[in-house]
């Protein structure tokens, strides 16, 4: 196997290869790495640790060979968002607060990672602490989609989304607080998975909004991405069966279900007024794959949620607070930035966070104070939990009447790079992004843009993503299929299914993205040396 | 909701942050904006609003202190090492011995 045709194998295929001797782990890991170099101007890692990577490589191979009986991806290299502690290893979650803060220990995930025997190529990029939907606030720098070197991956999981798409992991893990595991997938042409909130640890993933934050897996394949899922998870999730499985057989165990009606007995609930927030290209292929799901047998069941029109400025206010009170820890005095010439205590405080923290996470930090603050607590934060238990209750209502919700995983497709949130950190950085009259992206605009993603964390669901088309400039377009808690089995073999009636999660982009314009917008090329000087690797 | 100089202060205050005062004029617009997007929560209907599924069920039964999902059992407990103090000193921006060092606080 030489390094071209590695990528054309789907994880679980990779590990097939390495089972049967057909490939080494050490030999696949090299691959990647030379990949990983060639690729070097996606800016998907923040981090690389091909040393570390080669060591595991070996040890689990060594296990292999002993006939131990691992994972199915044993020895499959992968790569981590940036904000999962990793001990030993650099882990900055996209901020000059933790530019060069090393772990003493490894995030819960990390440990059934290596128990696993996977191979970690490095942490990838990622908006500042996660908080963003472009990867463009991370403070060493926008990634680029390797669908189009002028567009952004998607947020916060742009790296690890950046990295699978482009060949340079054959699976990640993200994090999904507001949707940041799905809508990446969705701008990349990936398959991911939210699962319910609370179903693996958070230990050791640096926190951002603690009661959204859900660890998640990103795949070429919606299998990849369970099988990912069940080597990270503390227990069973029920998905071994549809990934390990050579047929995936009917959803609902109906006896009228048949090779010609794979979905028949599956009520798939469709919230056609919701879909309205989406541009027509994602809507239209959203519809369209919902009439391929009809076709196969499933019961189309139209749903209203109006609840649901509550779901971002609810989902804004709980995690700005959240947030607020998470990012205190930020001191400056135990890790992390300190100031270099502050005169007293109070000021260490200040001053650190002041110069370490940038001006997306800034902006959270000042907003759930001042939500939680007295005399707006009653009218924001309060209204806001209220909110989310009335968008919760009509969640339970909707699976009543329907087995799972489909739904675009974003409004659109991978917006350009904005150059918004770039340099920053810098007065020159602020002063540009302030003052550009060319498209400043305005914070709101970007909050409102994450309506199809935010309710599943409000209300705990899981959810996956997998593509559902291409817009007409060739952009991956993704759907959204969400559950109740723990209906993670059903999700994956819905859209396993859906996998099997259709061929576009095979898509890949080129493999030279210059023939797409990567490179030929000089303001984000400039940019992106700049942030990359500035990240004192 | 408008943001005044007095109130931009009071918030960098609880958040230990310092704006410069380019940044102050950008955050108040932004803050300003955002907020008065989130006041759309204030005008949500007292009951669910109806659906398919009925108007009959509505929000009542929710506990707005409480998590909206059930089935969450905590997690055992379990003993495990604590980190050693020298590996957390690893991380520490000043220190001097075991402890971390800090400026003056008085």
């Amino acid at each position: 196997m030489n390094t071209l045709q590695f990528e054309q194998y789907t994880a679980l295929e990779l590990g097939r290869l390495i089972q049967s001797r057909q490939v080494s782990s050490p030999e696949l890991t090299r691959a990647f790495l030379q990949r990983m170099k060639e690729g070097a101007s996606f800016h998907a890692y923040i981090t690389e640790t091909a040393e570390f990577a080669l060591q595991q490589a070996e040890a689990v191979q060594t296990r292999l060979d002993a006939g131990e009986v691992l994972s199915p991806l044993a020895g499959v290299p992968a790569a981590v968002k940036d904000n999962i502690c990793t001990k030993g290893i650099r882990t900055t979650a996209g901020s000059k607060m933790l530019e060069s803060f090393v772990p003493p220990y490894d995030a819960a995930v990390m440990e059934r990672f290596a128990a696993a025997g996977s191979v970690l190529l490095g942490k990838t990029n990622l908006d500042e602490f996660a908080m963003g939907s472009t990867s463009e606030t991370s403070y060493f720098g926008p990634v680029r989609n390797p669908w189009d070197g002028t567009r952004s991956p998607g947020g916060s999981s742009g790296g690890s989304a950046a990295a699978v798409s482009g060949g340079l992991a054959a699976w990640a893990l993200g994090s999904d607080t507001g949707g940041s595991v799905r809508q990446p997938c969705s701008f990349c042409n990936l398959s991911g998975i939210k699962p319910t909130y609370g179903s693996l640890s958070r230990y050791g993933l640096i926190a951002y909004a603690s009661s959204f934050d859900q660890i998640g897996t990103m795949g070429r394949d919606i299998l990849d991405a369970a099988a990912a899922l069940d080597l990270i998870s503390e227990k069973p999730l029920g998905l071994a069966s549809v990934y390990a499985s050579d047929s995936l057989g009917n959803i609902a165990d109906v006896s009228a279900a048949s090779a010609s009606a794979p979905f028949a007995g599956l009520r798939i609930g469709l919230p056609e007024d919701w879909l309205q927030g989406a541009d027509s290209e994602v809507k239209d292929a959203v519809l369209a794959a919902a009439k391929t799901m009809e076709a196969a047998g499933a019961a189309i069941v139209p749903l209203h949620l109006p609840e649901l029109d509550a779901a971002v400025p609810a989902y804004y206010v709980i995690a700005c607070a959240e947030a607020s009170s998470n990012l205190a820890r930020y001191d400056g005095v135990r890790y992390g930035h300190r100031a270099a010439d502050a005169k007293d205590l109070q000021d260490v405080f200040v001053t650190s966070r002041t110069e370490g923290f940038g001006p997306e996470v800034k902006r959270r930090i000042l907003l759930g104070s001042f939500v939680l603050s007295a005399g707006h607590y009653d009218a924001y934060y309060k209204k806001a939990l209220e909110a989310r238990c009335r968008i919760a209750a009509a969640f339970d209502r909707a699976f009543s009447a329907c087995d799972c919700i489909l739904a675009p995983a974003a409004p659109t497709v991978a917006p350009q790079l904005t150059g918004t949130f770039g340099s920053q950190n810098t007065s020159a950085g602020n002063a540009a992004s302030r003052s550009g009259s060319a498209s400043p992206q305005d914070p709101l605009a970007l909050y409102k843009a994450d309506l199809y993603t935010v309710p599943a964390n409000l209300a705990g669901i899981p959810a996956v993503s997998v593509p559902c088309g291409f817009s007409a400039e060739g952009l991956p377009i993704g759907l959204q299929l969400m559950g109740k808690a723990w209906s993670e089995p059903l999700l994956v073999r819905t859209a396993a299914l859906w996998q099997q009636l259709t061929d576009y999660h095979k898509q890949r982009p080129l493999r030279d993205p210059a023939q797409r314009g990567h490179g030929t917008n000089a303001e984000v090329s400039e940019r992106t040396s700049a942030a990359k000087g500035g990240a004192a690797k | 909701m408008h943001i005044s100089d007095e109130l931009l202060c009071y918030l960098e205050e609880l958040s230990r942050l310092s704006l410069s005062p380019a940044e102050k004029e950008a955050v108040k617009k932004d803050l300003s904006d955002i907020l008065n997007y989130m006041q759309q929560l204030d005008t949500l209907p007292p009951e669910a609003a109806s659906g398919p599924f009925g108007s009959t069920a509505s929000a009542a039964g929710c506990n707005a202190t409480a998590l909206p999902f059930g089935g969450l059992a905590p997690r055992e407990d379990r003993a495990a090492e604590p980190t050693s103090a020298e590996d957390l000193l690893q991380n520490a921006p000043d220190r001097e011995g075991p402890y971390f060092r800090v400026p003056k606080a008085l």
